[in-house]
This record gives structure tokens, C-alpha cells and sequence, in this order.
């Protein structure tokens, strides 16, 4: 019996069609991957346990050279841990199931907050970071607190991934009429021309940011849009390839439509 | 106040973080109680006071972590006792539910390491 291979032209765009609508009808699927990655956790919590107890030596001394090999093995873990946490955020704002738990939240406090959780990779990279206020007073905004810490850490630490060492972070927080505005400036390796209109996708990744981190999900930026989106703002950027990317979104004033 | 006479009760249906977590405990000299469901939990309950529970919420079975903190809520002996809830999630549902059933603290188990949830047992404890 003979095989006939059929082909058909398959644009670009065709492909993210039916990539979105897999992601948006296959709930059967979606279920299957959240329950599998859900799964995963209860194992994954045991490796971590396990080697921390190993780490700090509870059975038993360990060497410098098994120290290192174990760090390793803990930091792949916690890796694991982000990609399945990654996965279930994901798989929440596809199916629109994202609650937000909005309070009002100084966004200046929040965003020191997490600069100072990511400060030792910013100073091992020697990049002067910044962060400023805009003019005026910032009035508390109503927002998901861990939601938007998720966003500024997503950006922040992608800006410090594609940004050379000794290169420049500026995060600004500004009040604007209608919401609070922050943009996150790097002076980075930015993203190519042709990579610009798919960066929000899910599990894309720009062509040249293999080079410096490749073992980045795609899914960081697909988040942070959801959540933004979530709160009635509104995400966007603007780049140069070779000089840097500004990440600015807007999380507006008001009261968030609860699902 | 030292550790020795405290008695935790670890209700958790994965024998490996039990046995490990179980372990550490052993050390630090408490009393431990383990249970790998909630129906066991609840047969040792008919015959000790933990002065502690830490709760898997998701347990094989009828009974599971929200079930038996109603129970010990419910109960005069350890209705003031501090119960610590383990979740695999940090669902906000959850949390809420857990904290409106009266759990002491909401823990997500894969962002923690044995040493904090000893501190944390003592913290709540007071030792």
C-alpha cells in the first residue's frame, strides 16, 4: 500500500491561528497538562527537600566538590519549580481563569521589594540600576499584589539576562491621568525586527536570546500580558536590536472587574 | 521552653516527604504522629493531643486536609492548637478557605526547605 504525503502552505500566521486555537478548545488537554504538572510538584518539593538536607550537611559531611555538584542539582530544581508554576499561570490565563485579589499597594514599595529579592544578579552582572519616580505623587494603585510583583520580576530579570555585563537597567514608575505607568528600560541586545510581533506569545522566544539564556521558558512574557491585561491595562515595548528594549505597561485607576 | 515533650501531628499521603520531614523532626526531639490519610489521622486523634498538625490538603480518601481542620476546630482539646496548612498550590481559594476554617499558616511545600518548616513549627509553637 502506498503512502500519499499531502502538503499544504502553512503561513506564519496560519500557525499561531492554530497554535491559539489549540490552546483556547482543547480544554481536555489543558486539563491533562495542568493536572500532570500539578503532579509534579509533590516529587519536585521531595528532590528539594532532600537536597537541602544533603547541603547542609544533616547526614553527613560532604565535600567541596560534591557541594558544588548539589547546588547545581538544587538550582536545576528550583528551575523545574519556576517552569511548573510557569506552566499553571499560563494555563490559568488561557482558560481566563486568572482571579485577581486587587488592594490598594504603593507600587514604588513594591517594585524595592523586588529589586531587592534580584539585587545579587544584578551586581554580578556589575549593571547600574535605577529606579525613579516620576513627577508627582504616586497614588496607591488597586492592583493583585503577588500578580504584579510576578510582572516586575518577569521584566526586570529578562532585562537582566539580554543585558551585557556592566550594562543599564532604569525602572521609572510614573502617575499618569488614568493609572500608574512603569517602564523598564535596558540597555540590552534588544529584539530583531522580525521577532517584534510574536514576543507575547506563549513559549516564543526571540532569535537571539539563545545566545544568552537558553533555558528561558517564553512563557515570562506571556504572563505578565495576561496579568496586565487582567487589570484592564495594557502592555507594550519598544526596541532596537543591539541597543536595548523598554518594556512599559499601564495598570489603570479604578476599581478591577472581578470574573 | 525545649522541644522534647511537644508533639507534631504530620498528615501527609507522600510517604517520602513524610519520612523525610518525619525524620527531622526526630531530631530536633519532638514527638511525631504520622497519618497517611485523613482517616488515620482522625483514629489517632481518639487517643492523642498533638500540640501541632501540619496538613496535606490533598489526602486519599473522604477526609482530607480541610475536613480534619474542621474536626480539630470542632474539637475542645485542640480546637486552640496551631495547624499549618501544606498546599502543592498557592491558590487563592484555598488560602482563603483555609484561613476561614481557622489554619494558623498556608504553606506551599515546594517553595520551602525542611529548615524553615522546623522554624516555622516552632514559631508557631513558641519554642
Amino acid at each position: 500500500m502506498s503512502r500519499r504525503l499531502s502538503f499544504r502552505l502553512i503561513s506564519k500566521k496560519d500557525l499561531a491561528q492554530e497554535e491559539d486555537d489549540f490552546w483556547s478548545e482543547n480544554s481536555e488537554q489543558k486539563n491533562f497538562i495542568s493536572m500532570a504538572t500539578h503532579q509534579l510538584r509533590t516529587p519536585l518539593a521531595g528532590i528539594k527537600w532532600t537536597l537541602s538536607m544533603l547541603l547542609n550537611e544533616e547526614v553527613g559531611p560532604i565535600t567541596k566538590d560534591q557541594k558544588k555538584w548539589l547546588e547545581q542539582a538544587f538550582h536545576s530544581n528550583e528551575k523545574l519549580i519556576h517552569l511548573t508554576n510557569e506552566i499553571l499561570s499560563a494555563l490559568k490565563i488561557d482558560g481566563g481563569g486568572m482571579q485577581i485579589y486587587p488592594a490598594p499597594t504603593d507600587i514604588l514599595m513594591l517594585v524595592r521589594e523586588v529589586v531587592e529579592i534580584i539585587r545579587p544578579s544584578i551586581e554580578k552582572k556589575g549593571i547600574r540600576f535605577k529606579l525613579e519616580k516620576g513627577k508627582g505623587e504616586i497614588r496607591p494603585a488597586t492592583i493583585d499584589r503577588d500578580r504584579i510583583v510576578t510582572v516586575f520580576q518577569n521584566l526586570i530579570e529578562n532585562a537582566i539576562k539580554y543585558t551585557p555585563d556592566g550594562g543599564e537597567i532604569k525602572v521609572t514608575v510614573t502617575q499618569e491621568k488614568d493609572g500608574i505607568k512603569c517602564a523598564v528600560k535596558d540597555s540590552g541586545i534588544g529584539i530583531p525586527q522580525a521577532d517584534k510581533l510574536n514576543i507575547f506569545r506563549r513559549f516564543f522566544r526571540a532569535h537571539n536570546a539563545f545566545n544568552y539564556d537558553q533555558q528561558g521558558t517564553g512563557l515570562g512574557l506571556f504572563i505578565s500580558k495576561g496579568i496586565i491585561e487582567r487589570h484592564g491595562g495594557k502592555i507594550w515595548f519598544d526596541s532596537v536590536e543591539g541597543r536595548g528594549t523598554n518594556f512599559y505597561f499601564i495598570l489603570p485607576s479604578g476599581d478591577i472587574i472581578q470574573n | 521552653m525545649n522541644t522534647e515533650q511537644k508533639k507534631v501531628m504530620w498528615v501527609e499521603d507522600d510517604e517520602f516527604l513524610s519520612g523525610l520531614i518525619s525524620q527531622r523532626l526526630t531530631k530536633e526531639q519532638f514527638e511525631i504522629f504520622t497519618a497517611n490519610n485523613g482517616e488515620d489521622a482522625l483514629t489517632i486523634l481518639k487517643e492523642h493531643t498533638p500540640d501541632i498538625f501540619l496538613l496535606d490538603l490533598m489526602l486519599p480518601g473522604e477526609v482530607d486536609g480541610f475536613k480534619l481542620l474542621e474536626t480539630i476546630r470542632a474539637n475542645e482539646k485542640t480546637k486552640d492548637k496551631p495547624v499549618l496548612l501544606f498546599s502543592n498550590l498557592a491558590s487563592k481559594e484555598d488560602m482563603d478557605k483555609g484561613y476561614g476554617l481557622g489554619a494558623t499558616k498556608f504553606l506551599i511545600k515546594s517553595s520551602m526547605v525542611p529548615d524553615e518548616i522546623i522554624a516555622e513549627i516552632k514559631s508557631a509553637l513558641g519554642v
